[in-house]
């Protein structure tokens, strides 16, 4: 047994201050002669009997409440023999920095026990310490090889916590145990997620390998920022949709706050355990980056994320062909921030495509060689696209440049018509369709029979594929004309076309890159703190970055956010012997017990008076 | 010289009671010749036997008898029994006395001459309260010694074991003794009117004991009633004369009120 405090040990010499009390009373009491106590005695032996009996249980409890307590504030220990105990040893010691040991006070709590495991180890004992996570910290910090008592506890004070997760297989890689001069022990102090032993180096399966284990917090964590609807145009606002989500085992109730510049929203939560709520947003159009926040969350360490969103902006739209209907379809509003600018030409030779985001072919049977070559060089442009829709018939240019997506066949002319029987709701497109048939009654009466080349997110009565998608190249079997569809008449005509629009364009919404990504040559990047991040190196801290000259959102990989910890038999089955850091490691603390002792003599002590 | 206690034995004495016709057997000395002369019929003169009483006080000096408030238990006996001494010896009747506490310490055999007086109101002076009651054994000796019948008063706390003091007492009652138990208390012993805790000394054998009065005052005053209950009832059952004397009750009133209920018994 040790003694956090042994100075407190002084105060047991207390105990005698109710003996001291109990003497110098009695001493104090009147001595009043009396005939004779043989008839008490006789009389009231029960009662005497007791009320001695109760004078010296009472005398022993105000001792034992003393005792207790000064051994309680001493903070006694029961060590364990297993690790340090004196022996000379080379002792592996990973302590777990990633961020789930930001909860609470887990990392120092993990520190405080590197310092006493060390100190159990005989001076003669090397170490090799290495944090879990962040290996450029460790690369620059820890010495690969062996290390004295001193050395090992400043290094401890050095480690950090870090963003990042981390193996111990990858902890290990970089020390050098070849002169290694004891038997190796290893020791990982941290909460052992289950990842943290992926790939968990088999030779280390007989070795004597001990986690000190510290006990899993829970954590809320936002898992995923995105715009609601990335393919909407917006007006004045676009919606954020923040997922959060509860890891922790009881229900959570707190605040997300979005910030961005001066604007600021904040919305009540309440997640039932290992339960996720999606919180929406509205933000200004001008408002492109900000920090989303929970608030009441124990491990604060990824309770900020880093959003930087490009909403979908206004398109300017070229139609080449029949526009009759595609025009005013499209051409939704006269306002100044409508979702698109549409202009409408005969032929393509004569239009500078630079100025538009999508061009539409409508019925157009052929093109020319130069008109395609425009058109390819267009949609090398990944945030530019071209729809086509067929019309009665191909020629051999066109169908050259929708080979990406399909060969057109023949002309299926139906008895009558056919309509939608497949949609691919998943695609953007579609997806504000689900549950509605308008899309589905429409009749076409004469399509392109094709063979797809690629993803089909629609399909016509015979299994004939209807939309074809390659890229930022969209091909539609049937022309958007009176005689060949009543589509242009239902109510799904507008918002299908607005949406295949949009999202026919390969524009990322989301700039937001993680912790642990590399910075490549190509790009000017500056830390949140200005400083510039040198070619080829690895994101380490959280923040909005300088990507050249846009804001980039940087986070922490949500990986750690789940806090799942190695279950026994797992740990069992490495071969690793688990060992409580609050019993058995820094040894079992009998304060508490001991301060319910000298509660339970006090209340004894109450209950013997009021008998 | 006669006493003026009346015998319950007739025999020969000069006060006349009776005739009675002579039966054989009785001595003819007793013939009364002059009724025979009448009558012509021997008849036998019966008188009612005048004797000196035979009194013996028993005084219990122990140590419990010096506890007392105003006056301690052993000069109110002291004063008690000097009073007795003094009302049998001016009766004419012979008094003796018996200390005790452990032991028989001092004893005078019963006499109605005045030395015998003086030498009794020596010892009830010099008598002083130490050491244990032995009361049951003690009396055992006493009803041993005292070969003929008489008045045993007896003045005592009566700490004891109460069935073996009313079984000693009897011991005197099967010896035809007449016996007066003046049982002594202070009035403190009744009550236990103390408030405070507080040490409490044996005064027969010096044990102390740390007593709350307040815990225990119900309990002791009820045991103690009971107590004096169980005295009165098997001693008044036995034809014994109990009288509780608490060392408030001034004497005279003590004395006089005995004295009249004997009167009443006579």
């Amino acid at each position: 047994m040790t003694f956090l405090y042994p100075l407190y040990l002084l105060g047991i010499a207390l105990t005698a201050i109710p003996i001291v009390i109990h003497l110098w009373f009695r001493k104090r009491l009147k001595r009043v002669p009396f005939s004779t106590l043989q008839f008490l005695k006789r009389t009231e032996a029960k009662r005497f009997g007791w009320l001695r009996l109760r004078e010296i249980l009472t005398l022993v409890l105000r001792c034992l409440i003393i005792l207790f307590l000064f051994l309680s504030l001493s903070r006694p220990r029961l060590t364990s023999v297993l690790l340090g105990a004196g022996r000379s040893a080379s002792v592996v010691l990973m302590l777990d920095n990633s961020y789930s040991m930001g909860y609470g006070n887990n990392f120092a709590r993990a520190q405080e026990t590197a310092h006493t495991i060390i100190a159990r180890y005989s001076p003669k004992s090397e170490f090799f310490v290495a944090p879990l996570c962040n290996l450029d910290q460790r690369d620059s910090l820890v010495p690969r090889a062996g290390v004295s008592k001193t050395s090992a506890h400043k290094l401890i004070e050095d480690i950090t916590l870090s963003h990042h997760t981390g193996t111990i297989r990858d902890a290990l890689s970089g020390l050098d145990f070849s002169e290694h001069r004891y038997p190796l022990e290893y020791i990982y102090i941290g909460d052992g997620q289950e990842h943290n032993f992926m790939e968990f180096p088999a030779e280390l399966g007989g070795a004597r390998f001990n986690w000190l284990e510290v006990p899993l917090g829970s954590n809320v964590v936002i898992t995923h920022v995105s715009l609601k609807d990335p393919i909407a145009v917006p007006l004045d606002q676009y919606t954020l949709l923040v997922e959060v989500t509860n890891h922790s085992p009881r229900t959570w109730r707190g605040t997300t706050a979005l910030e961005a510049d001066d604007y600021r929203r904040e919305k009540e939560c309440i997640i039932e355990s290992d339960g996720t709520v999606r919180v929406e947003f509205l933000i200004p159009t001008t408002l492109r980056h900000g920090t989303v926040t929970v608030y009441d969350d124990s491990l604060t360490i990824d309770n900020t994320y880093y959003f930087s969103k490009s909403p979908a902006k206004q398109l300017s739209i070229l139609i080449v062909g029949d526009d009759d209907f595609l025009r005013s379809a499209l051409s939704t509003s006269q306002h100044a921030r409508a979702p698109f600018r549409v202009e409408s030409v005969e032929d393509l030779g004569t239009a500078d495509l630079r100025n538009y985001d999508v061009i539409v072919l409508n019925g157009i049977r052929e093109i020319s060689e130069s008109a395609r070559i425009k058109l390819d060089n267009f949609r090398t442009q990944t945030e530019k696209a071209v729809i086509i829709f067929l019309g009665e018939s191909v020629g051999n240019v066109l169908q050259s440049f929708v080979a990406p997506c399909c060969t057109v066949d023949t002309l299926l002319l139906p008895r009558g018509y056919v309509t939608l029987d497949w949609i691919d709701y998943s695609d953007p497109t579609f997806e504000v369709f689900v549950g509605t048939t308008t899309l589905l009654n429409a009749r076409f009466y004469r399509v392109q029979k094709v063979t797809p080349r690629s993803k089909v997110i629609a399909r016509v009565t015979g299994n004939h594929p209807f939309i074809i998608k390659h890229d930022n190249l969209v091909v539609i079997t049937a022309p958007v004309t009176p005689d060949a569809t009543d589509l242009i008449y239902t109510a799904a005509f507008v918002p299908m076309l607005y949406r295949l629009t949009t999202s026919s364009i390969g524009v990322s919404y989301d700039k937001e890159l993680l912790l642990g990504e590399t910075v490549t040559g190509a790009q000017t990047t500056r830390a949140p703190t200005g400083a510039l991040v040198p070619d080829s190196s690895v994101l380490q801290t959280p923040g909005f970055y300088s990507v050249d000259g846009h804001i980039v959102g940087v986070n922490v990989v949500p990986e750690e956010g789940r806090v799942k910890k190695l279950g026994t038999e797992s740990a069992t089955a490495l071969a690793i012997s688990k060992i409580s850091i609050e019993r058995d490691a820094a040894g079992s603390d009998l304060s508490t017990i001991l301060l319910y002792c000298a509660l339970g003599a006090f209340v004894l002590e109450l209950l013997l008076l009021a008998l | 010289m006669s006493g003026l206690h009346t015998s319950p034995f007739k025999g020969f004495s000069q006060e006349f009671a009776d005739y009675r016709q002579y039966m054989p057997g009785d001595e003819p000395k007793r013939i009364d010749w002059k009724v025979y002369a009448r009558r012509d019929r021997f008849y036998i003169k019966e008188y009612q036997e005048e004797t000196n009483l035979r009194a013996y006080i028993l005084l219990d000096k122990s140590g419990s008898m010096s506890y007392g408030t105003k006056v301690n238990k052993l000069e109110y006996a002291k004063y008690l029994s000097a009073s007795l001494a003094y009302m049998l010896f001016r009766q004419k009747d012979s008094v003796g006395i018996a200390t005790f506490d452990t032991a028989i310490r001092e004893m005078v055999a019963p006499s109605a001459k005045r030395s015998n007086f003086m030498q009794i109101l020596k010892i009830i002076d010099t008598a002083h309260a130490e050491g244990e009651t032995r009361l049951s054994t003690i009396l055992l000796q006493l009803a041993q010694k005292m070969k003929r019948r008489g008045l045993v008063i007896l003045l005592s706390d009566l700490f004891d074991e109460p069935e073996v003091v009313i079984r000693s007492l009897r011991s005197f009652r099967y010896r035809k003794h007449e016996i007066l138990v003046f049982h002594i208390l202070d009035r403190d012993e009744i009550d236990f009117p103390f408030a405070k805790s507080a040490i409490f000394t044996d005064l027969e054998d010096g044990t102390d004991m740390v007593i709350q009065p307040q815990l225990i005052r119900e309990s002791y005053k009820k045991r103690f009633h009971q107590l004096l209950d169980l005295y009165r009832r098997r001693l008044l059952g036995s034809h014994i004369d109990y009288e509780v004397m608490n060392t408030d009750t001034p004497y005279d009133k003590a004395l006089f009120a005995y004295l009249h209920k004997r009167t009443r018994l006579v």
